[in-house]
């Protein structure tokens, strides 16, 4: 037996039937699904941007003979240029994370546990990633510094990333609430179209909590991509691998 | 009344509590299922990067180019793949023997072929795409001069010292990989803990 591909893609399938099971106990059945669809979303949004700029591949060994005699490649479902199996993983970690941070600190800040749900997602990250390309599950080609073959970009990226997420997560759907700073982009934008409706977020029916929360989540994507940017721009200069050709 | 009011302000999340007794049980439940399996997606993990442990000591594997589809089928004769999987820094320099040589045991022509034992018909480990008989496997040193002069045939540079997950995984008797892939696994597995000692000791005190 191998840890390839379809190993990967049919364990991570099997687990997250699992999590979906223990999310909807632990969540509730629709916070549930919104948080499992906003997961996948979120980090669909990252996986793709990051393809696109190059930093990371998915499809190179899987239109080649590496896994050339599997169907598809490897991957069965495949989300653009992102695997399904990626995202669901993401959001197995996500949902490990955000439980992990809220348990053990239930009366702490946001903040603070958005960050300990960082933390946990990185240390997630960190056992995943090098099984992850070491079997070529994907490839990471940033210009970066490594370690142990991940860049640490990436491991910046998946704090930043769960950060947002939770902390996006826990202020529409969980504790509700309208920071000031958002109120007013979302008064501009979001609640002229579509949620048409000034009321404060904890007042909004379901429909439109998810609305918002969509919203929230674009603009985490926003902050995310401002957060990063510094972080590759540094890495970018001073280096311990290169980029892989475009010619490759 | 009053007063009364204040204190229930003050244990406003005792309160809470009370009130949310059946959802928390339900969400103790959810909390222990999906701790519980993000511990054997740990462990898979960790089983997986245990199976992982040629791939992970040979240096060029990460950025391996992956070759390029091949028409070829293996020959029938020998089941020698036309696609020889060499890890480079396992096979000498000098050419390999005729495909059509018989071998007198699989040990023999794994040793002979390069091909780590057992490993068969797409296995995960580095490739050439050479289909020619004799196949001259550049040294890994080599290689590396070779790269930053054909930037266009592969990846820039090799990642270094503390970078290199084969530094890693060569050190300890060739199972520097394991071992760290066994400690961190254990630190989550502890972190995952936590919560659910946290979770029951509060389904217990109910």
């Amino acid at each position: 037996m191998k840890a390839n591909v379809i190993v990967f893609e049919a364990i991570t399938f099997i687990l997250f039937i699992a999590f979906y099971i223990g999310g909807r106990k632990a969540f509730g059945k629709s916070r549930n699904r919104a948080f499992l669809v906003g997961a996948i979303l979120f980090s669909l949004a990252i996986e793709t941007l990051t393809v696109l700029i190059g930093g990371k591949n998915y499809y190179w060994y899987s239109i080649n003979s590496y896994y050339k005699h599997y169907p598809l490649g490897g991957y069965i479902i495949w989300l653009g240029l992102v695997p399904l199996a990626a995202t669901l993983l993401w959001a197995m970690v996500a949902a490990t994370s955000y439980l992990t941070a809220f348990t053990l600190m239930p009366r702490a800040k946001l903040w603070a546990r958005s960050a300990l749900a960082g933390g946990v997602a990185v240390v997630f990250q960190a056992l995943i990633e090098p099984v992850a390309v070491t079997n070529h599950w994907w490839t990471w080609n940033l210009k970066s510094f490594y370690f142990l073959d991940v860049p640490l970009v990436a491991l910046f990226g998946g704090f930043g990333a769960m950060f947002l997420f939770t902390y996006a997560f826990q202020t529409t759907l969980v504790n509700i609430s309208d920071p000031g700073w958002l109120k007013k982009v979302e008064d501009a934008t979001v609640r002229r179209w579509p949620v048409k409706s000034n009321k404060i977020a904890k007042n909004l029916n379901w429909t439109e909590q998810l609305e918002i929360f969509t919203f929230r989540l674009i603009v985490a994507f926003a902050i995310f991509a401002a957060y990063m940017a510094p972080f590759i721009a540094i890495f970018w200069a001073v280096t311990n691998r290169g980029q892989i050709k475009s010619t490759w | 009344m009053a007063n009364k009011r204040i204190e229930l302000e003050q244990y406003k999340h005792y309160v809470d509590l009370l009130e949310e007794e059946p959802n928390r049980k339900t969400w103790r439940r959810g909390v222990l299922i999906s701790l519980i399996t993000a511990m054997v997606l740990v462990l898979a993990m960790l089983v997986m990067g245990m199976l992982s442990n040629s791939l992970a000591i040979n240096p060029s594997n990460i950025l391996q180019k992956p070759p390029a589809k091949s028409t070829s089928t293996p020959s029938q004769d020998t089941a020698v793949p036309s696609t020889n999987q060499i890890p480079t820094n396992q096979v000498p320099t000098n050419q390999l023997p005729n495909q059509s040589k018989a071998y007198n045991s699989p040990l023999a022509m794994s040793k002979a072929l390069g091909v780590p034992l057992g490993a068969d018909d797409g296995a995960l480990i580095a490739q050439t795409t050479s289909t020619q008989p004799t196949v001259t496997v550049p040294s890994q040193t080599s290689q590396a001069t070779t790269s930053n002069t054909k930037k266009s045939t592969g990846p820039g540079t090799q990642t270094k010292g503390v970078g290199n997950l084969s530094n890693l995984a060569s050190g300890a008797s060739g199972r520097g990989f394991q071992i760290s892939l066994l400690i961190l696994s254990l630190c989550i597995l502890v972190l995952l803990y936590l919560p659910i000692r946290k979770a029951r000791l509060e389904g217990k005190s109910k």
